[in-house]
């Protein structure tokens, strides 16, 4: 494949280059964020959330503290927030409006009352008190936003949690298991303790949902009913005898733990009270596979992230392939389209991954000059105007049909001039086809086969 | 079925109230009564087809799935898939999302659940669900994929040496805005592409490709179809070595040329009149 002239000068000249190429370690653009860390399960950290106002600090993971803070704000600087039930998340919540209390005095955002007490109940007079409510359209909008992130911290988590394969726990009761993902652990948990937890695909923050319960049984509390008992016989005896092996649907610590509670949903009528359970032909059609409502078939509500093209010569970067190719010809005078006329889409290939090599290895693409540093060779790049693609001796060489740069968006948009016509210099050949001839599928395929 | 328990206890324990504390005694008579009678529910059920296809599969009348294909047969039953692939299927959930939706009621929230199925060697399918739970979706947007399921024909580039590893030839799928063309690429290459259809891909088996993309990739649906609508055409083209498996018989031209000799004159006669 090498085009050794008679030439010997091209034909050392190309050794050389070929020789001098020893094998580099992958290249990428992007960060490698995969395989890094698990999802986090907390929208911001709350070990340590300051109060809005004064300089007291409280750690959210810590038994109440979380009602502590907000009795805080009550009793001392006489703030209530309405509906807190509805604010996703406190800590996040507090340090939002912690800022913007800073800029602007709090009346600017809540509304003032008049109570006839004092915070501790003593009877009083028109005492001021104030409060944060959604009524304020930046408290609106940042409820909205906490829910929104929340929502997607929560199916992310619970995405990782579905496949992650290190979970690497014991189990409670006995030795006999060692689960590799938190769905055996919760199967094994039911199928040989009873103990119900519930459905791993409904469940998130399976980690911190064991904790709790590993911590009640360690502390000889029940899970269901709350009550301390003197042994952890005679708990477990009564977790039996009274069905206490599972979670109390009243009790709002574990609310959190199901997937079904980030909804959302605010609908003014109740939702049904399920309490018989509903029969097949009455159930809502769309548990069925072949159900579908407008939005469910619809693959075009989907975003994701443009993936960013990089320049070839220079570390800018772009979302559409036609703005960089203007930012070459621009700060560049490069025209890509311009000198690929002609060719294969092979040899694009091969130029682009052509000039990423060089640049990678500091060698300017025309003249073949190598440099000691990045700035160098683009100094003499823009000086000498040695923006192009080289010689075809060069480039059109085998090694550059593999990607210099594993994700290198710049491939993926190489327009081909005839991309019906079949490229000559490859010769690709298909595989077997291995279906037999079945008279039984042929006559069953024959049936509803008409003229018409 | 507390009751169960306690009764067998007081049978137990005259003999067995020594061992171990009883729990393994206990535990195994509990789940005589009760585990079974929970867990059956989560068994997996004989199949009952309810197609003619269905049946013909489960009476092993039809060796492989290719020969459903052969036939372009309708596949409404996802255990037809699972019967021929259920070993080597993985299904990978590419993205869960809440969709929202305004009702007088006021608003309700649905999770949608776009799923990619294939066995990493030559059957790839795509599914996408809406429902209330989480659990509902990701399970009907895996049967979905399951049916969708399309054989993916692969090549060799330059020499049949070890399995194919490449398209076999160029091909494109159009979904929406979006156009994704593959092209063949020699043994190392890899996968060139956006993430997306790079997961896709390799889950069709294809270890090495170039794409060119067009259009609004960041519709990522739109791009995870239009890839698979590529991948699938890859048994649509026929290349050469497909035509000496097709038996060439006579056009009805040939077959028929005495007979429409004599209507062709027929029609002559009518004209001139």
């Amino acid at each position: 494949m090498t085009s050794a002239g008679n030439d010997t000068e091209t034909a050392t000249a190309i050794q050389k280059a070929t020789a001098g190429s020893s094998v580099i370690g992958p290249l990428n653009f992007g960060k490698d964020n995969e395989g890094g860390n698990p999802p986090p399960s907390r929208l911001t950290d709350d070990t340590a959330v300051e109060c809005m106002f004064c300089e007291n600090v409280y750690n959210f993971r810590l038994g109440d503290s979380r009602d502590q803070y907000l009795a805080h704000l009550y009793m001392v600087h006489r703030l209530v927030i309405a509906d807190i039930g509805e604010v996703e998340c406190v800590a996040s919540y507090s340090r939002f409006w912690r800022d913007k209390f800073r800029e602007h005095p709090m009346e600017k955002y809540c509304s003032a009352l008049l109570l006839n007490h004092l915070p501790d109940g003593t009877p009083a007079s028109n005492e001021k008190y104030f409060m944060l409510s959604d009524i304020e359209p930046l408290d609106y909008e940042l409820r909205q936003r906490l829910k929104r992130e929340m929502m997607e911290l929560v199916l992310a988590r619970h995405q990782f949690e579905r496949t992650d394969r290190n979970f690497n726990r014991g189990c409670l009761y006995c030795r006999d298991l060692q689960a590799e993902t938190r769905a055996e652990f919760l199967e094994h948990l039911y199928s040989k303790h009873f103990l119900l937890l519930g459905k791993a695909e409904n469940l998130v923050f399976v980690d911190e949902l064991i904790d709790a319960v590993q911590e009640k049984m360690e502390n000889l509390i029940c899970l269901f009913c709350e009550k301390v008992f003197k042994d952890r016989p005679t708990l477990k005896e009564h977790m039996r005898k009274k069905g206490h092996k599972r979670i109390n649907p009243d009790n709002k610590f574990y609310d959190r733990f199901f997937l079904v509670n980030y909804r959302n949903d605010r609908l003014k009528k109740p939702a049904p009270t399920g309490k018989q359970p509903v029969p097949i032909r009455a159930r809502a059609k769309e548990s069925s596979p072949f159900h579908s409502e407008d939005s469910d078939s619809d693959w075009s509500d989907w975003y994701g992230e443009e993936q960013p093209t990089t320049c070839l010569f220079c570390t800018v970067a772009k979302g559409k392939i036609d703005e960089l190719k203007q930012h070459m010809k621009v700060d560049h005078n490069f025209d890509f389209d311009g000198q690929v006329v002609g060719l294969t889409f092979y040899q694009r290939v091969k130029i682009v991954n052509y000039i990423r090599r060089q640049m990678h290895v500091l060698r300017c693409v025309q003249c073949r000059e190598e440099f000691p540093s990045k700035d160098e060779l683009q100094t003499h790049l823009r000086e000498a105007g040695h923006y192009s693609t080289g010689e075809q001796q060069f480039w059109d060489q085998p090694e550059f049909f593999f990607p210099t740069y594993e994700d290198d968006q710049f491939l993926c948009h190489l327009e081909d001039d005839s991309p019906d016509l079949s490229d000559d210099s490859s010769v690709v050949i298909s595989e077997k086809v291995e279906a037999k001839v079945n008279p039984e599928a042929e006559s069953l395929s024959l049936e509803n086969f008409r003229l018409d | 079925m507390a009751d169960a328990a306690p009764a067998q206890r007081g049978g137990f324990r005259g003999g067995f109230g020594s061992r171990g504390g009883g729990r393994g005694g206990r535990g195994r008579g509990r789940g005589r009564g009760r585990g079974r009678g929970r867990g059956g529910k989560e068994d997996s059920k004989e199949w009952v087809p309810v197609t003619k296809l269905g049946r013909l599969v489960r009476d092993g009348k039809i060796r492989t799935l290719e020969e459903i294909y052969l036939y372009s047969l309708p596949i409404k039953e996802f255990e037809i898939i699972d019967f021929f692939l259920s070993r080597s299927l993985k299904d990978e959930v590419l993205k869960i999302m809440p969709v929202q939706k305004q009702t007088r009621a006021g608003q309700r929230t649905r999770f949608k659940a776009f799923v990619a199925i294939g066995d990493s060697n030559g059957h790839i399918g795509l599914g996408v669900k809406c429902s209330k739970e989480v659990a509902t979706t990701i399970r009907g947007a895996i049967i979905l994929a399951k049916l969708s399921v399309v054989p993916v024909r692969r090549g060799y580039w330059g020499n049949k040496i070890g399995k194919p590893h490449t398209v076999p030839c160029k091909v494109f799928g159009k979904c929406g805005s979006v156009l994704v063309r593959l092209i063949p690429a020699p043994r190392g290459t890899g996968i060139v592409s956006a993430p997306v259809p790079k997961k896709l891909l390799q889950m069709a088996g294809i270890e090495d490709c170039y794409t060119m993309t067009r259009g609004s990739t960041t519709t990522l649906g739109n791009f995870a179809k239009a890839t698979y609508a590529a991948i699938a055409k890859t048994y649509a083209f026929l290349t050469p070595d497909l035509w000496k498996d097709l038996p060439l018989n006579k056009t009805p031209y040939q077959e028929y040329a005495d007979f429409l000799e004599k209507t062709s004159k027929t029609g002559q006669r009518i004209i001139e009149l």
